[in-house]
């Protein structure tokens, strides 16, 4: 109990000082924010009136107090550009960002783990050699040179699928998913690598235990002691892997938004930045942070969970 | 990471370097890894001999020409030479990840160094202010300070630089907490050695092993960081050849495929030779992790 405190409050001090960082990204963004609402045709007294309105002239402890005192009830402030709300722009942007990751890891878990266990089972053979070299590929190839590579094989040499766009789930779910394949493929397959990798190395582990030889000599049938005996003892160290990996995935999403014109919430930092809209960077930054830390936590949570004898 | 080369003396024998060399020499994967960072050195070293024509030579008789022998990785959208410009981005992709990771090394491990040594409250502080720019993905990051720079060239490198630092301030902090206690470190304290002597005369040399190998494996991390900075325009700006802004410009001529898939491959090639390189330092420093 006295660590699940300690852990709360190490994890509310991270978020306190990332929300400074955010903030001061925001505020030292260089270029004239009424330049972005007004444009470039402005009088003096137009600007000088709607930094008093912004509160532009503020000194910056204030301003960050009153922006993080609105952040934690849900108000992000308006783009200045469409003077949408921000927060109103998040809740599209977000799920759709959410969407591409989880759909990545999932590919990733079901494509490493397999590949991962079967390495192990039959080490040091031509199987094993083999998606070892496919993994240590995968995991050198970067986010977009491999979604151009995607786009060129499967839009434009075979015109299976297509090259770049987004539909909303709701709207019509099979073409949806259909633009999500290339995407996902682009995010997933380092993070399959990886998931690969882990599961080999905690396999290899698992298969040299006691527990393991008794189990064979109990006269189990192999597949049993390798799934239910060696892997489920070697699933902790590929949560951790797939948890701590989820910051890189957003990295990795920003990169591929821009290339599939997704409108995710990497797009969003993106063009945020570009347009010098700076409420909206500081909201989706903050946002990410904030899916950063989660998933961080709940990969904590699962840890423990998973393995009883690991106590919060 | 666990320290496990923790040696008695704080100084490492010289045939100690001798076996890791040794070792390294054998290992099949290390020796791919080292030959193609080998290789990439080389031809970054040798870019003007290798090249018949400038990276910025234009020539408009022949735009967006598919390889051929003239141009063997193809001409860009106004003419210029895919390979050269290839070839010259070696430079540029070597300097960026050298010099970044170089310094983030230092600092890093600076920090880490005098915050475990110092222990106590400013090491809760400073591992907290750590943690808090570890929760943001090192691209968003990066590309946010160079947002906030102005994108040049120095200034992504900065970038990289500030986004690795926590990963070896965090490594180095490790290593110190676990060297710190060990008897010749206590014998130096009771000796009335200085602080700053301890930590640079006894504990740095015994923790440098583990953050060179994290070094090499950060490089490959760094690359992706600046060719993902390029790509989206706020890396290296034209005209000088950085491989990530090729692959950007090369997707608005999907039927040109030469112009992103050369750049792409060299990127590809190098990390993975960072990779390979650092694993295998890893398995030779480390037998703990040799499988």
């Amino acid at each position: 109990m006295k660590r699940l405190s300690n852990k709360a409050i190490q994890l509310a001090t991270v978020l306190l000082l990332s929300s400074f960082i955010v903030f001061a990204i925001g505020a030292l963004l260089p270029g004239d924010p009424t330049v972005t609402v007004l444009g470039e045709n402005a009088t003096t007294q137009q600007r000088e009136q709607l930094r008093e309105t912004l509160g532009l002239d503020d000194p910056l402890p204030l301003r960050y107090a009153r922006w993080i005192a609105g952040a934690v009830q849900g108000d992000l402030g308006v783009s200045l550009r469409t003077q949408e709300p921000v927060v109103m722009i998040l809740l599209e942007r977000v799920p759709i960002t959410l969407q591409l990751t989880f759909l990545s890891i999932f590919l990733a878990i079901v494509v490493g783990i397999p590949m991962g266990v079967i390495a192990a089972k039959w080490r040091g053979r031509g199987v094993d050699l083999g998606i070892s070299i496919v993994g240590l590929s995968s995991l050198a190839v970067p986010y977009f040179w491999l979604g151009i590579l995607l786009i060129l094989l499967f839009s434009i040499q075979l015109g299976w699928l297509p090259p770049s766009g987004h539909v909303p789930f709701f709207d019509d779910p099979l073409q949806n998913l259909r633009l999500m394949i290339l995407p996902v493929l682009t995010v997933g397959t380092a993070m399959a690598a990886l998931v690969m990798r882990q599961t080999r190395t905690a396999m290899l582990e698992a298969l040299s235990q006691d527990y393991v030889r008794t189990a064979r000599a109990k006269g189990q049938s192999e597949t049993v002691t390798v799934l239910r005996h060696a892997l489920r003892n070697a699933l902790n160290p590929i949560v951790t892997v797939v948890g701590l990996q989820f910051g890189a995935l957003m990295g990795g999403a920003v990169v591929t938004e821009t290339i599939f014109s997704i409108p995710g919430l990497g797009r969003l930092v993106v063009d945020g930045i570009f347009n010098r809209d700076l409420a909206v960077v500081q909201g989706a930054i903050l946002t990410i942070v904030l899916c950063v830390v989660v998933i961080n936590l709940l990969t904590d949570l699962l840890y423990a969970w998973l393995d009883p004898r690991v106590k919060l | 990471m666990a320290v496990s080369e923790i040696h008695d003396s704080n100084e490492r024998s010289p045939s100690q370097a001798v076996n890791t060399l040794r070792s390294l020499s054998v290992h099949p994967m290390g020796l791919l890894g080292g030959g193609i960072l080998l290789l990439l050195a080389l031809v970054a070293l040798l870019a003007p001999l290798i090249t018949t024509v400038g990276p910025a030579e234009i020539d408009y008789t022949a735009i967006l020409q598919p390889p051929s022998a003239n141009y063997i990785f193809g001409t860009d959208e106004i003419g210029r030479s895919v390979y050269s410009r290839t070839v010259y981005g070696a430079r540029i992709a070597l300097f960026i990840v050298v010099a970044s990771v170089g310094l983030a090394l230092i600092v890093g491990t600076l920090i880490g160094l005098i915050s475990g040594y110092t222990g106590g409250r400013t090491d809760t502080v400073v591992m907290r202010i750590m943690d808090a720019v570890l929760a943001f993905p090192t691209l968003v990051l990066a590309l946010a300070i160079v947002a906030i720079m102005g994108p040049s060239l120095i200034n992504a490198l900065i970038a990289i630089a500030i986004v690795s630092i926590p990963s070896f301030a965090r490594l180095a902090r490790g290593s110190v907490l676990v060297v710190r206690e060990l008897d010749y470190v206590k014998a130096a304290r009771v000796l009335g050695a200085s602080r700053a002597r301890i930590m640079f005369l006894h504990i740095a040399p015994n923790i440098m092993p583990n953050v060179i190998v994290f070094a090499s494996l950060t490089a490959s991390a760094a690359l992706i960081t600046e060719s993902g900075l390029s790509f989206l325009g706020l890396g290296v700006q034209p005209p000088t050849p950085s491989w990530g802004y090729m692959v950007a410009i090369g997707m608005n001529y999907w039927t040109s495929w030469w112009m992103s898939f050369f750049p792409g491959l060299s990127i590809f090639l190098t990390v993975l030779g960072f990779n390979l390189f650092g694993d295998a330092l890893r398995d030779v420093l480390d037998p703990r992790h040799t499988d």
